[in-house]
């Protein structure tokens, strides 16, 4: 069992939580939690019965928002060891995907505080694009590396750092059309 | 003027000499987190939403000269406090897309020479202190400052022997 965990504070539907569906979709058995809605102690005892735990959430400021820190403090400061392959999922607004990296690196450094085993990531840039049925033309490089991400979950293994983002639109068409809408 | 946002308790706090104008900013207080609705750039022109003593921060940032952040670093990141108020600030941007230092940023609001000094503590990590580094300087580049400095320290203590005394 693998449990996915979508950490965006939207209320109603998330690039993150769509991301993650994509992914449960490939995968077998799994849980989506999400930490805006369910509890903390049920996500961890889930966890701990779990294979891999997967991560998904926004970038805010440059770092994981709030809501998803809140969970990384809860493990840290309760001394809970996750000792479970972690797997993540950033998206950014920002067509670049780069933008993701400090929010990376943050989730790495809080693995090795817990013990957790880091297992790698997609980092996606115009999440709002990406995230949203009707422009899935031009986010073919996406699905593509959230397919590899599924397949080593799925296996069990170590998985990449993948950069990504949406085709077709260069930077400055991106800032032009969203600037329009 | 400056605009400080710590997460220190009273007791810490009272080490600090801070200016008389100085307008102070206590994040433990914030209750209310962001989330995510983008009100602030399309209804409340600015504003978040949430009528609290955070909604209306980005006017104090636009006449400040300098932003002074005081944070227990975790994980190479600002406390989960610092960063709800940061994220109220969103407005203190626009909504509009620009190439920026071959990226994509906002368009910025002001045209002002904020300059923002971060000041963390805690025992942080090589690893930790570095992200310290790319994470502020990467807000810095988002919210058009130039001047920026990151600070780690171990114990409060030597924040304010070094810089507040
Ligand atoms: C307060 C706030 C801060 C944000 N900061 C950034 C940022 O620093 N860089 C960026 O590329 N996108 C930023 N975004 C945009 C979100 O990452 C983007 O909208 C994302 O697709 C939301 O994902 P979700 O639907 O899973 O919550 C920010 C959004 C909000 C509301």
């Amino acid at each position: 069992m693998h449990v996915l965990i979508n950490g965006s504070q939207k209320s109603k539907s998330s690039n993150s939580e769509y991301f993650l569906e994509y992914i449960s979709k490939n995968i077998n058995e799994c849980t989506i939690f999400s930490l805006k809605k369910d509890s903390y102690k049920n996500i961890i005892s889930s966890i701990k019965e779990s294979e891999n735990v997967v991560m998904a959430f926004p970038l805010y400021v440059d770092s994981p928002n709030t809501v998803t820190i809140c969970f990384l403090d809860y493990i840290y400061d309760n001394n809970i060891t996750i000792n479970k392959n972690i797997y993540v999922v950033i998206n950014c607004g920002f067509r670049e995907g780069e933008h993701n990296i400090t929010a990376l690196n943050i989730i790495k450094n809080w693995c090795k505080k817990v013990h957790a085993n880091y297992c790698g990531a997609v980092l996606i840039g115009a999440g709002e694009v990406a995230g949203n049925k009707k422009y899935q033309f031009i986010s073919k490089k996406v699905f593509k590396c959230l397919n590899k991400l599924s397949n080593d979950i799925e296996n069990n293994i170590v998985s990449k750092d993948m950069i990504t983002t949406v085709s077709l639109l260069n930077n400055k068409l991106y800032c032009m059309i969203a600037n329009i809408s | 003027m400056r605009t400080i946002i710590h997460d220190l308790d009273k007791e810490k706090l009272s080490k600090f000499n801070f200016d008389m104008e100085d307008y102070i900013v206590n994040a433990n207080e914030c209750k209310n987190s962001c989330i995510g609705c983008f009100s602030c750039w399309i209804k409340h022109s600015k504003y978040c939403f949430y009528k609290d003593n955070f909604s209306k921060l980005v006017d104090k940032l636009k006449n400040s000269d300098e932003l002074i952040i005081i944070s227990k670093s975790r994980y190479g990141c600002y406390s989960t406090n610092i960063k709800r108020v940061l994220e109220r600030c969103l407005g203190y941007v626009l909504p509009y897309f620009e190439v920026r230092n071959n990226m994509i940023h906002h368009k910025l609001r002001y045209k002002n020479n904020l300059e923002i000094n971060t000041f963390f503590y805690g025992v942080a990590s090589k690893e930790d202190q570095d992200n310290l580094y790319s994470l502020v300087k990467a807000n810095c580049i988002n919210l058009g400052v130039i001047n920026f400095n990151v600070n780690c320290f171990n114990e409060i203590e030597e924040i304010t022997n070094a810089c507040f005394d």
